[in-house]
């Protein structure tokens, strides 16, 4: 049994007051008490920019990395224990910009971690330049007359790259992106929740009461989340913008297909000298094969 | 008769020099002889020129040889780029019938064997590539080697495709020998030497031994030559020692992949060479901030960017030393032969876990991809450290992971542990690893981390020179070189005017003990493969101490050691 204060570090977050991330915060939180996982049982991997300050706010492993680097060291710590829950928390530039390929690779591999992005469009941690999902136009310090690119779908890009489960919440839905986290960490696979951040400092144009106009739910639509053309079809979308899972199968992990796993954790196993390491090595020795 | 006999193959890339040469440096280690086996190649899969040189000897042989005694040569270039290498001892072995050979190109000391090898092959329905078997068994005919010893090194690689390609293969072998015994009786003698129990191995597969015997459970890695051997071996005998190997999307995920293993309990490690490295210098740096054990294989080559890949060089020594940004301890060790390869890297396991920090090896080609003999590891010398690692049996009470201690070394817990649950942090931090930008606590956690390379310091053995007394001239190298400067030892006129100290481990540097050595640098002779000097740099750095002679080689190609002889006799002259 776990409760949300077994994952207080007794640091209260230093974010921006109605900040989007203390939602998705509440949101981990509660998922992980759900899932009655205890603090010791899950590994968080954070990268860097506002969301990765929640390192100092969260009681559970934790490891905080290098900007657009937390989808490797979280696949690395899940080979080496499958048994531990790893869930990466990443923001937009951080993984879908500066790791991106990372990404596609995890996604590729199927490895099963979960990995949440606090995605407000801007890089807030260094005054709001625009990040991979802001809008073609969008005008902040860096692209003072608008991004020129157009936006990265990091949902559709889940769908055609291997991901198994690809979500999206609300930050300002607490209880719905609870339910997507709690749905994605139960998921035998790689599995995504896009998590729609309001940068109440920075962003002026996506706020709280742009999204809450703008969201559908796609429970209440019916949505095929096993339909692969359905689930492009939805990511594709801009205008409403559902939120729920949109894509959902099943394919054997990357961790699975290890059959040196079969038997415990790589973790668990000796580290000693193999007895048989030079067997059959010896030129010397014509028998061999 | 030849103390050491060097037999080369060189052709097309394609051409199945590099299998031909191994079988036979195979062979002859067979025979209990100790070989050097070398490669030459560029970076192409077809066409180009190849080379694979077997030196072997009963005597020590630690580089290759400059002259060639049998050259098996596939085609034009085969001759013509070697000719300076043939003695009045040498013989060529070549097919007329597939290649225009202009024999008048060839010395008249040299002995000439024109080999129907293709025709061998095709008599016998084989593949044209198999015509290289017949040169082999010609080979063996020409070293006076009993056809039996080829059939048993034949049979042994093709176990695996069954037995109509092995006899197939013998069979092609022994028309060659055949052919050479009927025509040309006069063989080479062989030097007998006792068979023996004995490895041959390359530096790749040294260290990948090194790490599997360290109990390293986890390597991810990105091709790059010249460690993609070394990936390929441990991808292919990893699994059984329950070792998963993963081929990244980059070395940027290397290393962090590696990390993340590490940092969950696992024994992990990475290879690369020198732009691959820039790749993983930032991760070199989160390993050193989060405390994080971590080894990685740096194996050089010939600079900058894409430069030379196939070649050799030691042009990364500075970048390694001061690779990522900010300050944080490092270990570097420098391992000079095959045998070192592998202790080296059992070594680097226990010092990464001990003193939780980036272990790099810095390697190189000539020893990465050289082949050669070495006695079999005595498993039962290593011994495995895990440092201050914490079981689940210990009573978490207060737990900081990144405890101030004396030492600076802080007791280490894994995810999955009840009661010491922390985060790893690459901001700054404080003992609990919650970001900080205290002023006090910078300062206490930069020398707590500093702290692990001093004790270190203070247990770093002192070097071990050869013949440091008496040595009118003092020879000083780091990794690969020590090969070939032992090698030109064994040529130069008077051994005892000689000192000779090979680098193993570069940092932390026993400074001591190096002083110790190289007295006032006023006869001491540097010898290293760049150009801007950069082990004499070092030296003075830590030392203070001129140097007086170097020898600078940035070709992309080894020393030899007959060239390295005569350096070595006109500078001990001069002093």
């Amino acid at each position: 049994m776990s409760i949300t204060q077994d994952f207080d570090s007794g640091c209260f977050p230093n974010w921006c007051a109605g900040c989007g991330d203390f939602g998705i915060w509440a949101a981990i939180k509660s998922a992980l008490v759900k899932l009655n996982i205890a603090p010791h049982e899950v590994t968080l991997v954070y990268g860097v920019g506002c969301h990765g300050h929640m390192v100092n706010f969260m009681h559970a492993y934790g490891f905080e990395g290098l900007h657009g680097r937390p989808v490797p060291v979280a696949v690395g710590a899940k080979i080496a224990n499958h048994t531990q829950h790893v869930i990466v928390v990443a923001g937009d530039g951080d993984t879908y910009g500066e790791g991106l390929n990372h990404l596609l690779a995890a996604m590729r591999g199927n490895h099963d971690i979960t990995v949440i992005i606090h995605n407000n469009g801007v890089y807030g941690l260094t005054t709001g330049q625009s990040s991979p999902t802001a809008t073609k136009g969008y005008q902040s310090k860096s692209t003072p007359e608008g991004v020129i690119e157009t936006a990265l779908n990091p949902l559709a890009l889940a769908v055609i790259s291997g991901a198994t489960f690809v979500s999206r919440g609300f930050a300002g839905d607490i209880t719905q992106l609870t339910d997507l986290i709690v749905e994605g960490i139960n998921h035998k696979g790689f599995s995504l929740v896009d998590a729609l951040q309001p940068c109440v400092t920075f962003n002026k144009i996506n706020t709280y009461q742009w999204y809450r106009e703008k969201i559908v739910k796609l429970q209440d639509l019916g949505h095929d989340f096993e339909n692969v053309q359905e689930a492009i079809k939805i990511a594709m979308q801009d205008d409403p913008i559902a939120t729920g899972i949109i894509y959902k199968t099943l394919k054997s992990t990357y961790e699975s297909e290890l059959r040196q796993l079969d038997k415990g954790t790589l973790v668990t196993k000796p580290v000693s000298t193999p007895h048989n390491l030079l067997d059959n090595l010896s030129t010397g020795n014509t028998n061999a094969t | 008769m030849l103390e050491s006999i060097s037999f080369k193959v060189a052709g097309e890339a394609g051409a199945g020099v590099m299998t031909t040469g191994q079988s036979l440096a195979t062979l002859v280690s067979s025979l209990g002889f100790n070989v050097f086996g070398y490669s030459e190649y560029p970076s192409l899969i077809r066409g180009g020129h190849n080379t694979y040189q077997v030196t072997f000897s009963k005597l020590p042989v630690r580089s290759p040889k400059h002259t060639t005694e049998v050259l098996v040569a596939l085609n034009p270039n085969g001759i013509k780029l070697h000719l300076n290498e043939l003695t009045s001892k040498s013989t060529v072995i070549y097919d007329s019938h597939a290649f225009n050979t202009d024999e008048q190109n060839l010395p008249a000391k040299v002995r000439k064997i024109d080999l129907p090898a293709h025709k061998i092959a095709l008599d016998n329905n084989a593949d044209p590539l198999m015509a290289n078997n017949a040169s082999l068994g010609a080979a063996v005919a020409v070293l006076g080697i009993p056809f039996v010893e080829l059939e048993n090194v034949l049979t042994r690689s093709f176990t695996a495709k069954g037995t109509q390609v092995i006899v197939q293969n013998v069979k092609v072998a022994k028309d060659g020998f055949d052919y050479v015994n009927t025509k040309y009786p006069d063989i080479l003698p062989l030097i007998k030497t006792p068979r023996k129990d004995q490895l041959l191995i390359s530096g790749n597969e040294a260290i990948a031994l090194g790490a599997l015997a360290a109990g390293c459970k986890f390597f991810a890695g990105y091709p790059m030559t010249p460690t993609s051997a070394l990936m390929h071996f441990l991808a292919k005998n990893g699994p059984k020692h329950d070792m998963v190997v993963k081929h990244t999307e980059d070395e940027i995920s290397a290393v962090n992949m590696a990390i993340g293993a590490s940092f969950t309990g696992v024994r992990a490690m990475t290879a690369t060479s020198g732009g691959g490295f820039a790749l993983m210098s930032e991760g070199v740096s989160l390993a050193g901030i989060t405390e994080t054990p971590i080894v990685i294989v740096e194996g050089q080559r010939p600079g900058p960017a894409t430069g030379m890949p196939t070649w050799t060089a030691q042009e990364d020594l500075d970048f390694v030393l001061s690779a990522g940004h900010g300050e944080f301890p490092r270990i570097v060790l420098s391992p000079g032969d095959i045998s070192e390869c592998f202790w080296s890297t059992v070594e680097a396991f226990n010092l990464a876990d001990i003193y939780q920090t980036p272990v790099i090896i810095l390697t190189d080609k000539m020893v990465l991809e050289s082949h050669a003999t070495v006695d079999l590891f005595d498993l039962s010398k290593i011994t495995i450290d895990r440092g201050r690692l914490i079981t689940q049996r210990d009573k978490p009470k207060n737990y900081s992971r990144y405890q101030i201690t004396t030492n600076g070394i802080s007791p280490r817990a894994i995810p999955g542990m009840r009661g010491f649950v922390f985060a790893a942090n690459s901001d700054e931090h404080e003992e609990s690893g919650q970001s900080t930008e205290s002023d006090k606590t910078r300062i206490q956690m930069t020398q707590k981390r500093f702290r692990k390379l001093a004790l270190l310091s203070t247990k770093t053995p002192p070097f071990r020179p050869i013949n440091p007394q008496k040595g009118k001239l003092k020879i000083i190298s780091f990794g690969s070189n020590k090969g070939v400067i032992l090698d030109a030892l064994d040529m130069v006129a008077n051994k005892n005017d000689y000192s000779f100290l090979s680098i193993d481990r570069l940092n932390p540097i026993n400074t001591k003990s190096l002083v110790n050595y190289l007295k006032n640098g006023s006869n001491v002779i540097v010898v290293e493969n760049n150009f801007t000097g950069q082990l004499e740099g070092y030296l003075k750095k830590v030392t203070g101490v001129t140097i007086s002679h170097r020898v600078r080689r940035y070709d992309g190609r080894p020393f030899m050691a007959y060239d390295l002889a005569k350096i070595f006799e006109k500078t001990i002259q001069k002093i």
